[in-house]
């Protein structure tokens, strides 16, 4: 595979198929830590972290996990990834496992996470899958901090915990609750599909055939999915 | 039936490894672990009692009827008071405070050491250029388990009562422990 094809799968989680602003996914960990610029950072990063091991493992064995138990062994192995970085987060950078809290355990059932793993390393090779959990990992860093930066600046007037003085007495405290979480997240999805043009991936294109509950659900789509990977 | 067989094998296999290295890790991480929660919990004591001596953790093992909130307890060794360390939920999960109470039963400091309160609201209990939280927060210094004259904090009322909670269960927790010696 040649270099640029690699840059591509690498670049595609930042805007094209950026994890949070054009698959929706992981809405509830990046609602919950925009709120900060430090906790958006921190749970980004634990995250791409996590991806990358977790798509790197599953790749490595997706010719030995047989596909009854292939949902409850990428659990183990995500779930096995993200207790080793919550351990090493509390013994070494306490203050950062605190401000994570529960999500950080949460990363667990992070679906980009299970997403990639089901969509992408369990069909493709090693370095294409480390390559796309770190591009899919930086996407949802990107997006979450843009999401921070926004209801930190506006929402408590500081960036980083820094203080930004002249913006103390307007500040707009509900873009740092949930409503104003929405609407941000509302505003940057708008804006994606305009910088894209609405050529963003589309979700027909990536939801029936990564859909591990393709064979109960009754749509015709995943009917039609099903039926062309059986012939295939 | 072969294939089902692969698969419970694989699938047990996948979770011995992950448990052995997981394993390794946390026979490495949680003595570190453990210290820094011992030093950051005795570092809290002193800044509670600032004229302390020397404190000594009491186990709870030992005291039934306990309020669940209550994580840790500690003694001041020379009759200053004891520190007790509670964990609840104010807006979120994960609120923290610690609470000093002299041997008579007054409250002599309070202490929010973690949260994940949101910013603006909860989170203004631990802003000490927050005029009414530092007043709210203030109110507690000196009172009895009575609490005379403690309300809430108007635009953080979960986290003031959540926090008041654990005030009260710090007062329970000290006359199980302290017999409520010296407490009229």
């Amino acid at each position: 595979m040649n270099k640029e094809k690699r840059l591509s799968i690498l670049l595609k989680g930042f805007i094209k198929e950026n994890p949070v602003l054009v698959l929706i996914l992981g809405t509830c960990p990046t609602l919950a830590m925009s709120t900060s610029v430090i906790s958006a950072l921190a749970m980004g990063l634990s995250a791409t972290i996590v991806l990358f091991c977790s798509n790197v493992v599953i790749s490595l064995l997706r010719n030995i996990i047989p596909s009854q138990v292939r949902i409850p062994s990428y659990i183990v192995i995500i779930a096995g990834f993200v207790t080793m970085v919550q351990m090493l987060l509390h013994a070494y950078l306490p203050n950062l496992y605190a401000m994570l809290g529960v999500y950080l355990a949460l990363i667990v059932v992070n679906c980009i996470i299970l997403g990639r793993a089901e969509m992408y390393a369990s069909k493709n090779g090693v370095i294409n899958s480390a390559l796309d959990g770190i591009g899919m990992g930086l996407g949802f860093t990107l997006a979450l901090f843009l999401m921070a930066t926004i209801r930190e600046v506006f929402g408590n007037g500081s960036f980083a915990g820094i203080e930004i003085g002249f913006l103390q007495n307007y500040k707009i405290s509900i873009l740092t609750q949930a409503p104003g979480g929405f609407f941000v997240f509302g505003c940057m999805i708008a804006l994606v599909n305009k910088i894209t043009h609405g050529k963003a991936i589309k979700k027909k294109e990536f939801s029936c055939s990564g859909c591990p509950s393709a064979s109960f659900c009754h749509k015709d789509e995943c009917n039609n999915t099903l039926e062309e990977k059986e012939a295939n | 039936m072969k294939k089902g067989i692969l698969s419970v094998i694989v699938l047990t296999v996948i979770c011995l490894v992950v448990s052995a290295v997981l394993a390794i890790i946390n026979h490495f991480t949680s003595p570190i672990i453990e210290e820094a929660e011992a030093k950051e919990a005795y570092a809290a004591c002193y800044e509670l009692i600032p004229d302390a001596e020397t404190f000594e953790e009491i186990d709870l093992s030992k005291t039934s009827d306990l309020p669940s909130m209550i994580t840790n307890a500690y003694r001041e060794k020379t009759g200053k008071g004891y520190v007790f360390k509670m964990s609840t939920t104010g807006f979120n999960s994960g609120l923290i405070i610690m609470c000093a109470i002299s041997e008579d039963g007054k409250i002599i400091n309070t202490k929010i050491v973690a949260s994940n309160e949101t910013p603006g609201y909860g989170k203004r209990l631990e802003d000490p250029n927050d005029q009414d939280a530092v007043k709210y927060v203030d109110s507690y210094i000196g009172n009895d388990s009575s609490l005379k004259g403690v309300d809430h904090l108007s635009g953080a009322t979960r986290t003031s009562d959540a926090f008041k909670g654990a005030i009260v269960a710090a007062f329970k927790a000290f006359d199980l422990i302290a017999g409520g010696a010296n407490n009229e």
